[in-house]
């Protein structure tokens, strides 16, 4: 990663104690370098998420099944990520894929659909989705992903 | 003699024969003109009624009175009788029947708003017509015009048909009405739904300050929709969320933002919202209603969203 990250971090830090938050600016930066993590992690794990969508999409999974499957494949990705974090000296030498740029927010509008999703008909409020909707969805995204 | 009388007779016919002739043509005509246009004329004939300004109502008093043409012939009959010979048919006197007392349709008062929507006159319509729409008729047109189903009682016909569906979360929110809380922020009123709080307490009642519930393993039992721990659904913890929540938008370190969520998708939705950029915390209400929607910890990508496009996702 680039040095500049590690700057932002250590400013951060120091802001946190006395209470003030880091520019804007600064905290777009920082938020930029973070989702470069995030994209390159989630990126290594498409082709599992690209079958999960489709094993669903196809029946071979069901709702239950599937959320599941996002979020084993998503806690794993987390795991890294941790490892990552943690190791001070890896984190230096670490190179984000430049395909991966963009990736993650693909997985993440899969997430808010399943944070919202309520298939009940009776109980489902404004905010919330259908199964039915899940599934476009997926369907939206999946060629999105593919392209990766 | 007979001559005289027969001559007489001719003369008497000669004199009539004028008139005679003007009924045959007008007759005919009539006969002509009820065969062509049948029912359009019969309509058009009543147009000046001046009991009935309302188009609708007019059609359907238009058209009672042609079924009512059919059911009670024989008055026409004696009508065209007294009119001459050779007009004896319905058409030519159709024009000038009087309308048939018969009970009037409903008409709604001046300045009467149906209750839900403007489907409700042509039902009223479609009624007289042939009785169809009343589910409780045997589509008996002459049963279901003596008896037309008052406005109210369609209205409740119609909506009960449309939102069966609803019905029990709707008994619900009215049971619950009175647990709904308001707050005032900066002059402005947000609400929090008692439905919407029990809804969301479970998922993200642990980002607001309640307690994870443990499963028998001892384990902390995860949200299957967000992952995060999952908090306890009694009373106790939907007041203490409702409390949480009410103190963290009138925390002046909650700065208020104007968002879209979901922009682009499905429910996308204009909030008004409050956010903690420490901790990236926040709770979004309807921008319209001012009703309580969500909210929770923002992860780094949910935030990156929110501060390069105003969206919440």
């Amino acid at each position: 990663m680039e040095e500049n990250y590690f700057k932002l971090l250590e400013y951060e830090q120091k802001l946190e104690k006395t209470g003030e938050y880091l520019s804007l600016e600064k905290e777009k930066k920082l938020l930029n370098y973070q989702s470069q993590i995030s994209d390159h992690f989630r990126w290594e794990q498409k082709n599992h998420f690209i079958e999960a969508m489709v094993d669903f999409l196809e029946d071979t999974i069901d709702l239950d099944q599937y959320i599941d499957r996002f979020y084993e494949i998503d806690s794993q990705i987390e795991e890294s990520k941790g490892k990552l974090k943690s190791d001070f000296e890896k984190l230096r030498a670490f190179e984000p894929d430049p395909r991966s740029k963009g990736f993650a927010i693909l997985i993440e509008n899969l997430f808010s659909d399943i944070r919202i999703l309520e298939p009940d008909d009776e109980l489902r409020t404004e905010d919330e989705i259908s199964e039915k909707s899940l599934r476009d969805g997926i369907k939206e995204f999946l060629p999105k992903i593919q392209e990766y | 003699m007979v001559r005289k009388i027969f001559k007489k007779r001719k003369d008497s016919q000669n004199k009539i024969k004028p008139s005679g002739r003007k009924r045959k043509i007008f007759a005919t005509i009539s006969l002509a003109l009820s065969l062509l246009f049948g029912k359009s004329r019969l309509s058009s004939s009543q147009s000046p009624s001046p009991n009935f300004g309302n188009q609708e109502i007019h059609q359907r008093l238009s058209d009672n009175r042609e079924f009512n043409l059919v059911e009670g012939n024989d008055q026409q009959v004696i009508l065209a009788k007294a009119e001459g010979k050779g007009s004896n048919t319905p058409g030519g006197v159709h024009g000038f029947t009087p309308a048939p007392k018969r009970p009037r349709p409903v008409r709604p008062p001046s300045g009467y708003t149906p209750k839900i929507g403007p489907r409700i006159p042509p039902k009223v319509v479609d009624q007289g017509l042939g009785g169809a729409p009343n589910p409780g008729g045997d589509g008996n047109a002459q049963f279901d015009d003596k008896c037309p189903a008052p406005n109210k009682e369609q209205s409740q016909e119609l909506s009960t048909h449309h939102h069966d569906f609803t019905q029990k979360s709707k008994i619900k929110k009215k049971r619950n009405q009175h647990l709904n809380q308001q707050i005032e922020v900066n002059g402005e009123n947000f609400e929090f739904e008692r439905d919407q709080i029990e809804k969301k307490a479970p998922s993200h009642g642990t980002d607001f300050g309640l307690d994870p519930d443990y499963g028998p393993d001892g384990k902390i039992i995860r949200d299957r929709k967000t992952g995060k721990p999952r908090a306890k659904q009694n009373k106790e913890n939907y007041e203490k969320f409702t409390d949480n929540l009410s103190e963290f938008v009138k925390d002046p370190k909650s700065e208020k933002m104007e968002p879209q969520y979901r922009k682009g998708r499905e429910n996308e939705q204009d909030v008004v919202g409050f956010l903690n950029r420490k901790d990236r915390r926040f709770v979004i209400f309807d921008r319209h209603t001012k009703k309580y929607i969500t909210g929770w910890v923002m992860n780094d990508l949910q935030y990156q969203e929110f501060i390069d496009n105003n969206n919440i996702i």
